[in-house]
């Protein structure tokens, strides 16, 4: 967890100091205006936030706040680095869920589906319409769903964060993107184990269909499945920027964004630091779940 | 597998169940939401509030002189002003009985304070003056290093009168207190600022009982916003999307000239634009009429090199401005020895292609439509001119290191009607990518001269001399573009950019 943590922080810090432009004039450029500049206002900033310094030294100086627990202060807005991410975290998680629980529920049972009626018409109606999921650019579906639940039927409204109306949107439009990959991975692993001998097994017990696929189909098909799906809420806790810039949604995604462009580092460093907290805890969550699936992995025991 | 869905399931639940239910029935309030595109992430005037902050601003925070809706100078906060010593020190004698927010009131202490160096205008130098010192209660003095129009700089919404109880007694920023229509009540980040009517305003009364402004990033869907009535007014529509709303029974769109030009600053300090020639050749290339007509949907008014938007001071009509003409372009280029010898569509000199590189920032989609056209039209002249699309600290970079020829820009100096713009070509600036003496001596009389008639003259020189000199080629006059659905009613529109005027506005049942 340390060492990831470590390692993420030191790769994002070293990246944004390749990224172009001068951060000093960055910082300049959001305090005074871009008209009002002048080069000594750079130089004054350059020396204040310890800009001329070392690459090395500058890291190694942020390194030591985080340690005692001091994240920063945004550049933007003043505010601490903590209190920002924790201001739009909850919209974020919200959304993460929404969608997962959208994909999950396409997914799983189109999966299924197309999976047991391979090479018929339903198999490759879901499979073209998850290509279709896959190549949908996300602003264009979010648009078109706008257009035709808010505007045109008025169901939604278009865009913002409050009531479970709002959720709506944003989850479908982001959630079938994911379900499109999802579909097509349970269907193949489906696939897979349907093959399989102890198929044949059950089926000879006298199990009835239901509990053949569900029980022992669906339940050995899904490790892949889950591992693919925690990788996938992993990216949604960083927060989607375009939907959440589309539906004016207001979540870390675009605030990691706008901090990238303001090259504005303690929030920048902030952020990539929770992230990587975030995607440890669901790869702890997936590597549970995998025990529950499949009794036969015990991380305790060793391999 | 069941369980595992189940559980999904009602933690989905009761996450969407947080989120909670506050749909506010409609009573009899006067509640008016604008979408704008961007927080408000400063409210302090030690920093300069950028992008739509400053509309917001306009709401809370005045200034000592205002701009009624085509730009004349009106009293703000100061019922009248006067200069001394030819313009070197100004006088303004502040209303009395005016209240901040917080109950105090407002007088010259405040003003002392909001042009103290705490403040960003006088920290970062762009207020030129040297001291400003309460004279009585209700008189400041500011004194300045030379003569300047210092009515026009206290117009900017960015350099308000906020008061001391702004900061607690270590100095830190605390919460808004201005003297505007509106106070601040909350602000949610991200998502929206609500302003309640402030009761006790010493000017036209709001009708409003509370302003809410919606932050929506996304152009197109604040476009949608207003047109599925989730939002009474949005400010600053893309131009595609006007011609749209225009159609639309249920809403008006609200168009005036701005303050704000686009334009084609030339780097003449290194590459071809070195040469006059060259410059002149790309104005006579470019049919900013066309540009407009075309590319822009008739949103904005052709420039054809004019430095600075009709609607301001100063401002001359018999400008010989520029009309497109390829086969001036052609001669001129000619004359600086570029010439198509290989019949590839390209001009050369010494062999070498006449490669020119634009830099465009990504923020704007109106002005990378116009670089568009400007490649096309220039290409049919012979320049093979290539768009460079950068984010600001890209942009920033290549144009410190010198690394374009043409970068396409708008706004510097930019508020008010007073055409401090021209400053952008004065070597001084460190902007300017130009080096004339004579230009920086024109332009430096007329902003120090107080004599109406010099002051005109020298600005009419300054204009021509950008046009015959063309540090930079203008485009295109923006025009303001508010749209408000047909509830909305007395709603007059300002040429001021971030300046949202929402005296009298109210809505019908």
């Amino acid at each position: 967890m340390l060492a990831v943590a470590f390692g993420v922080s030191f790769v994002t810090f070293f990246l944004m100091y390749l990224a172009p432009g001068e951060p000093a004039e960055m910082i300049a450029i959001t305090r005074y205006g871009a008209e009002n500049l002048t080069a000594e206002q750079v130089a004054v900033i350059r020396l204040a936030e310890g800009l001329d310094q070392p690459v090395y030294l500058q890291f190694g100086r942020w390194l030591g706040h985080v340690l005692q627990g001091d994240l920063g202060v945004s550049l933007i807005s003043g505010e601490p680095v903590l209190t920002e991410i924790l201001a739009r975290f909850p919209a974020t998680l919200q959304l993460a869920v929404a969608a997962m629980a959208v994909s999950l529920l396409i997914a799983l049972p189109a999966g299924v589906i197309a999976a047991l009626k391979q090479h018929s018409a339903v198999d490759y109606f879901t499979m073209t319409g998850a290509l279709l999921g896959v190549s949908m650019p996300n602003f264009w579906l979010g648009l078109l769903l706008m257009l035709l639940f808010a505007v045109n039927l008025g169901w939604f409204p278009v865009s913002g964060y409050g009531g479970w109306r709002n959720i709506v949107l944003p989850a479908i439009t982001l959630g079938t993107g994911i379900a499109a990959v999802t579909a097509r991975l349970t269907r193949s692993s489906m696939l897979e184990v349907l093959a399989q001998d102890y198929m044949l097994t059950a089926r000879a017990k006298g199990l009835g269909e239901g509990r053949i696929i569900a029980g022992h189909a669906l339940k050995n098909a899904l490790i892949p499945v889950v591992t693919m799906v925690g990788l996938q809420f992993g990216h949604l806790l960083e927060g989607a920027v375009v939907v959440e810039t589309v539906f004016a949604w207001p979540g870390v995604g675009k605030l990691l964004v706008d901090a990238i462009f303001a090259r504005d580092y303690a929030l920048l460093q902030g952020c990539v630091l929770i992230f990587a907290g975030c995607f440890v805890l669901v790869n702890l969550v997936v590597d549970l779940i995998y025990v529950w699936l499949d009794p036969r992995i015990r991380y305790e025991k060793g391999g | 597998m069941k369980r595992l869905l189940v559980f999904a399931l009602v933690i989905a639940m009761a996450l969407l169940a947080g989120c909670g239910a506050k749909e506010e029935a409609a009573v009899q309030e006067q509640v008016l939401t604008v979408a704008i595109g961007t927080d408000v992430e400063n409210w302090d005037i030690s920093k300069f509030p950028d992008g739509d902050a400053r509309f917001v601003w306009s709401q809370v925070y005045e200034t000592l002189v205002r701009l009624d809706p085509d730009l004349k100078l009106v009293p703000g906060l100061a019922e009248k002003w006067e200069s001394q010593e030819a313009g070197k020190v100004w006088l303004f004698h502040l209303r009395k009985g005016v209240k901040f927010h917080d109950g105090t009131l407002f007088n010259a202490a405040a003003v002392v304070y909001s042009y103290s160096e705490r403040s960003n205008v006088i920290k970062a130098g762009t207020l030129p003056v040297t001291k400003v010192e309460a004279v009585d209660d209700y008189t400041v003095k500011f004194t300045c290093q030379q003569p300047v129009p210092l009515d026009t700089y206290l117009t900017h919404v960015a350099w308000p009168v906020a008061g001391p109880g702004s900061i607690d007694s270590a100095g830190n920023f605390v919460n808004p207190v201005g003297t505007g229509p509106f106070k601040l009540v909350k602000q949610t980040k991200s998502q929206e600022i609500v302003l309640e009517r402030n009761a006790d305003y010493w000017g036209e009364k709001p009708q409003l009982d509370r302003v809410v402004f919606k932050v929506i990033p996304d152009a197109s869907t604040r476009t949608l916003a207003l047109t599925a009535g989730d939002v009474d007014m949005c400010i600053k529509v893309p131009e595609p999307e006007i011609r749209q709303l225009e159609q639309d029974p249920k809403i008006t769109v609200h168009r005036k000239l701005s303050t704000f030009t686009d334009f084609l600053q030339f780097n003449t300090k290194k590459g071809p634009f070195t040469d006059v020639k060259l410059r002149q050749a790309v104005a006579y290339s470019i049919d900013t009429a066309g540009m407009v007509k075309n590319m822009l949907d008739g949103i904005g008014a052709a420039a054809r090199g004019r430095a600075y938007s009709p609607v301001m001071l100063y401002s001359t009509d018999n400008l010989p401005l520029y009309q497109p003409d390829p086969e001036k372009a052609k001669a001129l280029l000619a004359a600086a020895g570029w010439q198509d010898t290989n019949g590839d569509g390209v001009v050369e000199k010494n062999g070498q292609p006449l490669k020119v590189k634009m830099l465009v920032s990504s923020w704007s989609s109106r002005q990378q439509r116009e670089a568009e056209a400007c490649q096309a039209q220039l290409a049919a002249a012979g320049f093979a001119a290539g768009i460079a699309l950068l984010e600001t600290g890209a942009l920033t970079r290549a144009e410190n290191q010198g690394d374009f020829d043409v970068i396409l820009r708008s706004g510097f100096f930019v508020w008010g009607p007073y055409p401090h713009h021209v400053r952008i070509h004065h070597s001084k600036n460190y902007r300017s990518h130009y080096q004339n003496p004579a230009y920086d001596q024109v332009v430096d009389a007329a902003e120090t001269t107080t004599d109406e008639q010099q002051k005109r003259q020298l600005y009419e020189q300054v204009q021509k001399m950008i046009l015959a000199e063309v540090p930079a080629f203008y485009l295109v006059h923006e025009e303001k573009v508010v749209a408000t659905r047909n509830n909305v009613a007395g709603y007059t529109i300002t040429a001021e950019d971030p300046w949202l005027n929402l005296a009298g506005v109210h809505l019908k049942r």
